[in-house]
């Protein structure tokens, strides 16, 4: 269950997959922005956080990164419904309804959390239909710790991963 | 002049940088709202590369060790104090041996700075290597210790 997201036994190994992720992050922004020649806007601020997550099978992982959301990428997959129902979003909603009903002063679908979970979802459902109409987003993914790329620092989950992932 | 959106703002933790009298300052957001004075795309991308050509060339650099374990003892983390404090002060130390005075927003209040490391004497930074930088004016200033409480209206848009 994902409200159990801390006595899942395969926590350490998403905690130590998401610190190595981070080092990665945080060493790829430092050589972009030591090597740069001409500054490229996007390209050189970390992201706010970055996380791991995996299936309850750990089959599949992902690691990801916060930023803007793209409401088409989480219509392609079972992300949509899954926030449509928990945030009381219209049909066919947009970026408006996601910062509208938003438990944060931040936009839904902005968090590593929810870019790392569509992404997975997605390659599910690619590669594997049937497991992925079986999947339940709220109680078949689990979290490793979220992490600060630019200092290492751990962050406890925003309200709407809680309420998403009912963790 | 071309800003970085509310929504990227929220999103990054962006390397900001002002400068108030004869203070290099770098800041890291976490995801705050930047002063407006700041908010220059731009400018603040030139800043940073311009910052990141200096190689860090001062040795002797001060931590605010009192606000960083605290900080650091706030969160759950299983690693150990040692590791959490290099690994936080990686990037605040580097920008402090470049000569900059390096921020950390806070964790609750995004319109406060704590400052996190800072060159031990002020040795001036290498200006001839950085674009003209934002002045903070009247929207910084320092009622207490080492906070830097900005006083600005968030970007819309």
């Amino acid at each position: 269950m994902a409200q159990q997201n801390y006595l899942f036994d395969g926590k350490a190994n998403l905690d130590k997959q998401v610190e190595a992720y981070s080092e990665e992050v945080y060493d790829y922004f430092d050589y972009e922005r030591a090597s740069a020649k001409l500054p490229r806007f996007g390209k050189y601020y970390y992201p706010a956080m970055v996380i791991s997550c995996c299936d309850k099978d750990r089959k599949y992982s992902m690691n990801s990164f916060a930023r803007n959301p793209v409401t088409y990428a989480y219509k392609l997959t079972k992300m949509g419904d899954e926030m449509k129902c928990v945030f009381h979003l219209p049909s066919g909603f947009g970026l408006k309804a996601l910062k509208d009903n938003s438990f944060e002063r931040f936009s839904i679908g902005q968090c590593a959390e929810q870019h790392a979970t569509n992404e997975m979802l997605y390659n599910i459902k690619k590669k594997e239909r049937d497991y992925y109409d079986q999947f339940d987003v709220r109680n078949d993914v689990f979290f490793s710790k979220a992490i600060r790329p630019a200092t290492g620092e751990v962050k406890t989950y925003c309200k709407n991963c809680k309420a998403l992932f009912d963790l | 002049m071309p800003r970085f959106s509310i929504e990227f703002q929220q999103a990054h933790d962006i390397d900001w940088f002002a400068q108030q009298g004869s203070i290099c300052i770098h800041a890291m957001s976490f995801g705050g709202a930047l002063p407006k004075a700041v908010n220059d795309r731009d400018l603040n991308t030139k800043i940073l590369i311009a910052a990141y050509s200096i190689e860090p060339y001062i040795d002797d650099v001060t931590i605010n060790d009192g606000y960083v374990n605290e900080r650091l003892k706030s969160q759950d983390d299983s690693r150990s104090m040692e590791e959490r404090r290099e690994r936080y002060l990686r990037h605040f130390k580097e920008m402090a041996q470049r000569g900059f005075w390096s921020f950390d927003r806070d964790l609750n209040d995004e319109k406060r700075y704590h400052l996190i490391a800072r060159p031990t004497n002020d040795n001036g930074i290498l200006y001839c290597h950085l674009p003209k930088m934002p002045r903070l004016g009247e929207e910084c200033y320092k009622p207490e210790g080492d906070d830097l409480i900005l006083d600005f209206n968030e970007e819309k848009g």
